[in-house]
């Protein structure tokens, strides 16, 4: 996979990065799909004349507005994509949503961008993130700076210095403690027989959160994943709690074994073609976030959904 | 997004149940296949593939389904000659929901029948 930012801050400028990116995929038979914003689009297709129906174009809003349903789209599309053709690349131009986001909001889609570098490694994806400066925060687009390896303007490629590899980054962004201690948590201990209880505390927390009936579900399904990973590879016994902060709701499965080779914080990649995705794969679909860490010389995952859309 | 709130369910309501179905012949799985439901699982689709006949499951009872079973009914599509098919019946919404994202819907040996809507 190449994973390239672009800070644009006028239109000219989001072409002229924008342009060849498209004309040379377009050039040399690649599929290429350009998700941003609508008066880019048209930009675009003004910029290609007949050339433009070449293009895929969709608006980025409806391209994965949360970061599960982005991870969808972009492994859908290279999926379709490469059943379709051998060319080298697979590129796109993807624009991130930022507007009107909240804090976590941001925070979930910053450490999307970086898990992307790592979750589609394996892929012939060609990905330039356009980040408009005119709109964004500072802190936004210095992110973009950490989370993409490259840097695009024009067609100059260099090196961002200020990259932070994934495995770092997502560190850094455990270790920051919430703005609050955990409010109102729920959970306990659980052993291989308690999958039904663990799954029963998620519908009851769930349930007092008020969460949508679809998303109460796919939280069922995460934590009894990830619980039955535990139960499956690890100890067989370990710990969940829910909590609450802010507008996400968090669930937390502690395995309690120590063990030296702890899971792989980029555990649950998309799968290879000519393979079945595992758990953790599915559970990155249904999460705003999935975090793999250790504490203690034990394995941690927490994962992120909102509670409200 | 649909309304409504799941309430936590009775251990009973909930246990994973296997029965046979006459016609068309095959399994209805129901209740919340997890871990302690593979085997029961892999056993009733193994034996459905012995038939020389589609491998059909009525799936309108399940209420859950983890990654291990969504796996079984996928390598059970893949045992499939190409003439022959898993055909899931009416999987609940979000049965359904996760029969996608483990793409166990894109498989040519898979046929879906009357999916609901997601709720």
């Amino acid at each position: 996979m190449v994973h390239q930012g672009c800070v644009y801050g006028s239109e000219e400028e989001f072409l002229a990065t924008a342009l060849p990116f498209i004309e040379n995929g377009l050039a040399s038979g690649e599929p290429v799909l350009a998700a941003t914003t609508r008066a880019n689009i048209a930009l675009l297709r003004d910029a290609l004349g007949p050339r433009s129906d070449l293009l895929s174009c969709v608006e980025s809003i409806s391209f994965g507005f949360r970061p599960p349903e982005r991870l969808i789209a972009l492994d859908h599309y290279w999926r379709e994509q490469v059943s379709l053709t051998d060319s080298r690349w697979i590129r796109v131009l993807a624009e991130p949503i930022w507007e009107g986001r909240s804090k976590r909001e941001i925070a979930a889609w910053t450490y999307m961008e970086s898990s992307f570098t790592v979750l589609f490694a394996h892929t012939n994806l060609w990905m330039v993130c356009p980040y408009d400066s005119r709109l964004m925060p500072h802190q936004i687009i210095a992110d973009s700076m950490r989370t993409h390896p490259e840097l695009v303007q024009g067609e100059q490629v260099r090196a961002s210095h200020a990259y932070v590899h994934p495995t770092a980054f997502i560190q850094q962004r455990m270790a920051s403690p919430g703005p609050s201690l955990p409010a109102d948590p729920m959970g306990g201990r659980f052993t291989a027989a308690d999958l039904v209880s663990v799954r029963d505390q998620a519908k009851s927390y769930a349930h007092r959160l008020s969460l949508p009936r679809s998303r109460a579900l796919d939280l069922v399904f995460a934590v009894n994943e990830i619980a039955s990973n535990v139960v499956l590879h690890s100890s067989g016994t370990g710990s969940v709690w829910f909590w609450t902060e802010e507008e996400e709701l968090i669930c937390e499965v502690t395995d309690d074994a120590h063990r030296s080779n702890a899971l792989n914080p980029f555990a649950g990649r998309p799968p290879a073609l000519n393979e079945r995705g595992r758990g953790l794969w599915l559970v990155r679909q249904l999460c705003d976030r999935v975090h793999i860490g250790s504490v203690e010389g034990r394995t941690v995952v927490r994962i992120h959904l909102r509670i409200h859309d | 997004m649909g309304g409504g709130n799941i309430a936590p369910q009775s251990e009973s309501d909930s246990r994973f149940r296997v029965t046979s179905v006459r016609i068309p012949q095959g399994v209805a799985f129901s209740g919340e296949c997890d871990l302690s439901s593979l085997r029961e699982v892999e056993d009733a689709l193994s034996a459905a593939l012995e038939s020389e006949q589609d491998v059909h499951v009525d799936l309108s009872g399940l209420l859950f389904i983890d990654a291990g079973g969504l796996r079984l009914l996928g390598t059970t599509a893949d045992r499939l000659p190409r003439s022959r098919y898993l055909v899931l019946y009416y999987p609940p919404p979000q049965v359904h929901r996760m029969l996608s994202l483990a793409r166990v819907d894109a498989d040519p040996n898979v046929i879906v029948r009357g999916a609901a809507l997601r709720g």
